[in-house]
């Protein structure tokens, strides 16, 4: 009756639908208990007579045959004598109606088929059996079938036996092109170069099955393929760049993504994987990787709102865990059981909270934050501005690479400018420690001049002292002034004269600067301070304040021994040979040493570098001469002050530490955080599983109990979400509930053949990719017809490969791939593609600005777009990105017009038109071969005539309006940041219409 | 996901013959395919007769103190200073206060009797008062979320859980949208202070084509909407022809139904492209309507302005409005914060409900107007702090009671009276979607097994504030 108000039209093929699907069966068949009586109990009866033990009505329970024998609901055997099948018999007109199960006002009324089913299975002995999800799964046998031409992998011979009983066969293999395209993207998320495609349509040709495998391999060698399925992956653990409540302030977490990335790359066994996760820093001496790892029990949403209460959100982060880790691993929905045992699932809640129990350990607060009403002695001053600890600092190679490339782009810069070789010196000494020739305390703090150029202060120290340092010129151009914090004898070994922490702001007078009104010299002459040691003096939007503005901490005790380096390097904005001043504003300092040097490479040349005299001449050169243009000067100073930004590659990631006493975990009745009534619990893994409680204390614990390959769900649910990703749905739809109330798998043997190979296999990641791609299943064409349309709407029985769109990451990454525009380099930290004005508006504490990328970063990879979880980017969003503020199995694959206006106007997107167009217009010059070389980068395919001709007449009518318009030319050519128009704008302008098109294109974000 | 429209467009194609190359394109552009693919999954078979077509939401996002609108309370006043009673409180959860010596703090607002009906309202909305008579004012709401995050997540999607749908998204999901070419759930914001999040008009799990739309005060008014500079309405008219045409001949050549709707997608983007601007540009708005809301300068992203756009998209099918002025967060200076709300909010507001009855629209319109809860009816310095116990929001439109209120709070305004007129944020959903004809308890959605709603396993439709 409800269909028919649904699908007016469409009933007789939703009837089709429901009778070809092959979760079906003939009428003569025995009824199979999980296939045929599950999905009718479960969906319609267990919220009442199920799990859930404090809600059961009539005291009547048929999750369990001999309760429901007991009770005579079922006579096995009997169905006449069946109190079940009498109550769901009854006409619903007649005057019994109140008997009527199941009850009107639940709204999921029976089918004849349901009734017929029932009846048949209580006939036949009404055996019950396990739900098959809860089982562990064993391998079997692969089935006969009359397809054995179209057999690649063991995969082909369990859909084929699909097919068999549904009377349809396999599509034929995919074009050659199609193929390596979908390869391409679906392994790498990127498209394969034009040359690539050739090289394999004739290998294809030559050895289809071998040409297959061996791309890919090659592929999954690609470092792009942990990219690839990181994007889902990251979708599952909610990875985010933001804390996501009330403020959504900035959080510090992208190695985690790099430890993701880098784990599929390098092919990490899953049951290891988790593990990490889970515990790495529980494992024996845990390495740093396995500690980054970690920041996945960090990944739920936190708040430092005012008035925010801490155990209310302590309780909330805790149930945010289990649902993640339930549904990320064990595609459970252990959600339900925050309030009350699961309705449709042995899952209680007691179940609930002792999982939750697994992470009392983790150190956290309710609030990150220390406000008035709920202080927070721990973090003591915390505002909204800092991070949200505990943190470990690691090096990011991705940082690291960045910081050469940029130093490259320094030299390059010095290497082209040309300007008179006029400042010539000859030392390159690295560092000369001065003596100053004047010292002037303001506040008289008394000091003395050690040997070794130590100016050691005495007597009380000076809250706000500041020392004027007078030095002469040096024989070279001073370019950078180191200022060591020494623990010297005479200070008894400590760097600090009150035993507290403390801090050092060096300025100097511009040296080109004019004086102000005042007669003093404006205190601006430091381009960027890079600390070695201390610590930055407070956070910007989570990031360190820059000691250039504010200075640096440090403490009694850092770096204290004889010898050690704790100091900070300046950059002079122009290297000078004259005479020069510095302000040492100090307090509590015990003794310094400034020392100068000649090098531009102190703190921002990479690691190991050494300049050669000559190249650090020439940086010299152009960074102090007066002929050196201005705004080369600038970039120079741009790049100095990114580079020294990087932190020399380091970065801080939140990570799990332990508490020192776990926090106590009770069952919260209802949810409700602020009952204390509810049972305190010890750890422990949902009770039906199996598992052993009194062995289960640790995050390690439950790490082991997920990876143990007797564990039902955890290799079932990855093996039915990686196939989802090749096929375009699950074998059991429902990703996220292998449940009672999740989808009977329409192939349940292929799936556990598939789990049980999986786990075999030492939980190997790519050989299930290996054995799913290489399948003919995977490789047969997408094409379909209507006949299969009509048979099998939602390609349930595989008889063709689903088209499908690309994920929204992906869908940009191809766009920016095919112009020339992407940056493909792996990992770091998250770009900030242009974004609409003023889209942030709406977030505060604090206020938060949008800074376009304004280098490579811009065209960085979708999966490292900044992810803000309460305003995702409209791009992302309107693909269907999840805010990952919860743990998201699948993505809905939506088709509205906020995704053709994101195509046709978003700049990323028109951007990249102008690119291609640019392109393509040098590597041909009729219009052509021009449009060939655009359609094969875009399609791996030439155009058809039909095409041909459409787009050429497009290109005519556009070369004549912009040959009559050529501002507007230039106006379209003027989007983005990456190029100026280059030749003749009315024609590349008229080109990049035809190129948008082309990135606009159904097949252009679809993998046919 | 597989749900319905997938089938539909399966007919579609089945019956449009499955040409869809060049020529074929033209009857495939029928207005009237893009307008079915609006209707919702109720079409017209509602649960129960509705009474109004379309919803607008006026969000006071922050918490408005109910005891200095719309709740008036003579006893707290007389309080005013001295000690919070104890028995009230004992065992309740505050937000700021929590902990803190609490003492009462009376109400710095007047009150007055407005209209025939004689509803008590602040004088600091003297509009408000004066369609007192078309109003029925709830005074015994409360919530379960005392922080503002998730509060906003419980008004919108009656649970803090992220990733659930929100009241709008659910209302087209049920329903579907009278506009082709505007959004059908569409959100509009004014104002500073407490940060909102967009998971508020999110479709969560619900697909995405039901999520809310924000319209931006700066830019395009809907991300994107505005052709790339240099590429004039024809030049953008002929790429689209030509991505038709092109996609057109891919159907031809792969069995897809996507493709389909990929093809109407663009048409319909095509026509948000005009559309829109159309919408915002409200030069033909008469000067008396403007003078009505107290528009100084259209379109310039004011409460008033907003809810001038508001009415425009209601005449134009919209089927969800949201408008949400922020700073109503008054833990200090109350008496002088939420004057300027007051007068920021009050005239429009007002203006809304009589301009909608002027056009004979007001019939078939609820307008809700409330934040996400209530003010402590004790003093926080010179402000109030979150309160969940009780507040107050204002129902107008077809088939509302007008000129009554409905609950009550206890003398000093600290909690709800529990009797049958007690009203949960799940009661006001379950209202709400029965006056657009859905039973609350009908419109599910099926997600990791469960068939979800909008008001989970609670809500009661408050009948009694219906005609």
């Amino acid at each position: 009756m409800l269909l028919e108000a649904i699908f007016p039209m469409t009933l007789s093929h939703f009837a089709k639908f429901l009778i070809l699907t092959p979760v079906a069966l003939s009428a003569s068949e025995k009824i199979d208990f999980n296939r045929d009586v599950r999905p009718i109990l479960s969906n319609t009866c267990f919220q009442c007579h199920g799990f859930d033990e404090a809600d059961r009505k009539a005291d009547l329970r048929l999750d369990d045959r001999d309760a429901a024998i007991a009770a005579g609901a079922i006579v096995p055997g009997d169905a006449e004598a069946s109190e079940i099948i009498y109550r769901t018999h009854i006409d619903p007109s007649d005057d019994g109606d109140d008997e009527l199960m199941p009850p009107a006002d639940i709204h999921k009324p029976l089918t004849d088929r349901d009734r017929e089913i029932l009846t048949q299975w209580v006939n036949e002995g009404a055996e019950y059996a396990k739900h098959w999800a809860y089982v562990a799964p064993t391998r079997p046998a692969l089935p006969k079938n009359s397809q054995s031409d179209s057999i690649e992998t063991p995969i082909d011979n369990f859909v084929a036996a699909g097919q068999d009983a549904a009377g349809v066969e396999f599509s034929p293999e995919a074009s050659s092109a199609i193929l390596a395209r979908r390869l391409s993207l679906d392994l790498t998320g990127l498209p394969p170069t034009p040359a690539r495609v050739g090289a394999f349509v004739k290998a294809h040709k030559a050895n289809a099955d071998k040409a297959v495998e061996e791309y890919a391999n090659e592929l999954l060698a690609s470092p792009h393929f942990g990219e690839r399925l990181a994007v889902p992956y990251l979708d599952m653990v909610r990875f985010a760049d933001t804390v996501g409540y009330h403020g959504d302030q900035n959080q510090h977490i992208f190695p985690y993504r790099d430890y993701v990335i880098n784990a599929f790359n390098k092919n990490k066994p899953y049951d290891e994987f988790i593990t990490e996760q889970l515990a790495g820093d529980l494992l024996p001496e845990a390495d740093t990787e396995q500690i980054v790892a970690t920041g996945f029990n960090r990944l739920n949403m936190m708040t430092r709102e005012g008035g925010a209460q801490a155990k209310e959100y302590l309780a909330k982060y805790q149930a945010d865990r289990v649902r993640a880790v339930s549904t990320a691993f064990l595609g459970s929905t252990m959600a339900c059981c925050e309030c009350h045992d699961h309705k449709f699932d042995p899952f209680s809640i007691k179940d609930f909270y002792a999982m939750g129990a697994f992470f009392s350990d983790v150190k956290q607060w309710g609030i990150y934050a220390d406000h008035g009403y709920t202080p927070n002695p721990d973090l003591r001053g915390y505002h909204n501005h800092h991070p949200f600890p505990p943190e470990i600092v690691v090096e990011s190679p991705f940082l690291k690479s960045k910081i050469a490339r940029l130093w490259n782009q320094l030299t390059d810069l010095a290497d082209k400018t040309k300007a008179p070789e006029r400042i010539r010196f000859a030392s390159q000494e690295e560092w000369h420690a001065l003596t100053p020739n004047s010292i002037k305390a303001q506040k008289d703090t008394s000091f003395e001049t050690l040997k070794n150029n130590i100016v050691q202060l005495s007597g009380e120290p000076k809250k706000d002292e500041v020392f004027t340092l007078k030095f002469p010129a040096q024989d070279f151009p001073v370019t950078t002034v180191k200022i060591e914090v020494l623990a010297t004898k005479a200070s008894s070994n400590r760097n600090t004269r009150d035993g507290s922490s403390a801090h050092i702001k060096l300025t100097t007078p511009d040296l080109e600067g004019k004086k102000d009104n005042k007669g003093e010299l404006p205190q601006d002459g430091f381009l960027v301070g890079i600390p070695n040691g201390g610590s930055t003096t407070g956070y910007q939007d989570g990031h360190d304040i820059p000691p250039t503005k504010d200075g640096w901490n440090f403490g009694a005790s850092e770096k204290a021994a004889e010898g050690s380096d704790l100091s900070i390097i300046y950059h002079l904005k122009r290297p000078t040979l004259k005479p020069f001043e510095l302000k040492l504003h100090s307090k509590s300092v015990n003794a310094f040493r400034i020392s100068v040097s000649p090098l531009v490479s102190h703190g921002i040349a990479p690691e190991g570098h050494k300049t050669d005299p000559k190249t650090n001449a020439k940086l010299v050169q152009m960074l102090a001469s007066s002929k050196t243009p201005s705004d080369t000067r600038q970039r120079a100073n741009s790049l100095r002050t990114e580079i020294a930004a990087l932190n020399k590659g380091k970065a801080y990631t939140m990570v799990t530490e332990q508490r020192k006493k776990p926090l106590v975990t009770r069952v919260l009745p209802r949810g409700d955080w602020q009952d204390n009534s509810g049972e305190v619990l010890q750890p422990a893994t949902p009770a039906f599983l199996g598992g052993d409680p009194s062995k289960q204390t640790t995050r390690l614990d439950l790490a082991k109990w997920i990876t143990n390959p007797e564990n039902p769900l955890t290799a079932r649910h990855f093996v039915n979400v990686l196939w989802a990703q090749f096929f375009g749905h699950g074998i059991s739809r429902t990703l996220e509930d292998l449940g009672n109330q999740g989808e009977w798998p329409t192939h349940p043997e292929l799936l556990d053949w598939l789990a049980v190979e999986f786990i075999e296999s030492g939980w190997d990641i790519k050989h299930l990719a290996r054995i799913m791609v290489n399948s003919h299943t995977y490789r047969q064409s997408s094409k379909g017809s209507s006949d299969l349309a009509e048979k099998d709407p939602d390609n349930r029985l595989y008889a063709r490969q689903s088209p499908r769109r690309l994920d929204a990451e992906f869908v940009r990454d191809n766009a920016l791939a095919i112009s020339g525009l992407l940056q493909s380099e792996i990992g770091g930290p998250s770009s900030m593609p242009y974004q609409p004005e003023g889209y942030y508006g709406n977030l505060n504490f604090p206020e938060r600005a949008y800074i376009n990328s304004r280098n490579e970063d811009q065209y960085r990879r979708g999966i490292y777009s900044h992810w803000q979880r309460t305003f995702l980017h409209p791009m992302l969003a309107n693909f269907d990105a999840p805010s990952r503020e919860e743990c998201t199995v699948s993505r809905p694959n939506s088709n509205t017009p906020q995704q053709a206006l994101t195509l046709l106007n978003d700049p990323s997107f028109v951007e990249a038109a102008h690119s291609l167009a640019t392109f393509v217009s040098k590597k041909g010059t009729s219009f052509d071969s021009q449009l060939n070389t655009a359609f094969t980068r875009a399609l791996s395919r030439v155009p058809s005539d039909a095409e041909r001709n459409y787009l050429h007449a497009h290109y005519t009518r556009q070369l004549i309006y912009y040959q009559n318009n050529r501002e507007d030319a230039s106006k379209l050519l003027s989007t983005g940041y990456s190029l100026k128009p280059d030749g003749d704008v009315a024609q590349l302008a008229a080109l990049t219409s035809v190129t948008r098109i082309i990135l606009n294109l159904h097949e252009t974000i679809t993998r046919l | 996901m597989n749900y319905f429209t997938d089938l539909n467009r399966r007919t579609f194609l089945q019956r449009g013959g499955l040409s869809l190359g060049g020529a074929a394109l033209a009857s495939f552009l029928q207005p009237g395919v893009a307008q079915a693919k609006n209707s919702g999954i109720i079409g017209n078979n509602f649960h129960v007769p509705p009474r109004v077509k379309r919803v607008i939401h006026l969000c006071m996002a922050g918490g408005p103190s109910h005891v200095d609108t719309f709740d008036h309370k003579p006893k707290l006043n007389e309080l005013d200073g001295k000690p919070f009673p104890k028995s009230f409180t004992k065992g309740q959860q505050l937000a700021q206060l929590q902990g803190a010596k609490l003492t009462a703090r009376g109400s710095f607002s007047e009150f007055k009797k407005y209209g025939q009906s004689g509803q008590e309202i602040s004088t600091l909305f003297p509009h408000i008062g004066s369609i007192a008579d078309d109003i029925c004012i709830i005074k015994s709401m409360h919530t379960e979320q005392i922080n503002h995050d998730p509060a906003h997540a419980f008004m919108n999607t009656g649970s803090i859980i992220k990733g659930r749908p929100s009241m709008g998204s659910w209302l087209l999901y049920g329903l579907g949208s009278e506009t082709e070419d505007l959004p059908g759930f569409v959100v509009l914001v004014s104002g500073g202070g407490q940060p909102i999040s967009s998971r508020q008009w999110a479709s969560g799990f619900l697909p995405s084509k039901f999520q809310g739309i924000q319209f931006q005060s700066h830019g395009d008014a809907v991300h994107y909407v505005g052709s790339p500079s240099g590429v004039c309405q024809s030049t953008q008219r002929q790429v689209v022809d030509e991505v038709q045409r092109l996609n057109g001949i891919l159907s031809e050549r792969t069995y897809d139904p996507e493709i389909a709707t990929r093809i109407a997608q663009y048409e319909m983007a095509f026509k948000m492209q005009s559309s829109v601007p159309e919408l915002s540009d409200m030069s033909a708005e008469p000067q008396h309507v403007l003078d009505l809301y107290g528009i100084k300068q259209p379109g310039d992203g004011s409460f008033a302005s907003n809810c001038l756009m508001a009415r425009r998209l209601a005449e134009r099918g919209s089927r969800f409005i949201q408008i949400y002025h922020r700073g109503w967060d008054h833990h200090k200076d109350i008496e002088q914060d939420l004057t300027k709300r007051a007068l920021e909010t009050d005239q429009a507001s007002a203006a809304l409900v009589k301009d909608l009855k002027d056009r004979g629209m007001l019939d078939d319109t609820l307008v809700i107007w409330g934040g996400e809860f209530g003010r402590t009816p004790m003093g926080q310095g010179s402000g109030r702090d979150h309160h969940i116990n009780a507040f107050s929001v204002w129902l107008a439109g077809g088939g509302i009671k007008g000129g009554m209120s409905f609950g009550s709070t206890d003398e000093l305004g600290y909690r709800y009276i529990d009797n049958n007129e007690k009203v949960h944020v799940h009661d006001l959903h379950a209202t709400m979607l029965h006056m657009c004809g859905i039973d609350h308890t009908r419109l599910t959605f099926r997600y990791q097994g469960r068939d979800f709603r909008l008001t989970d396993v609670h809500g009661h439709v408050k009948k009694a504030i219906l005609t």
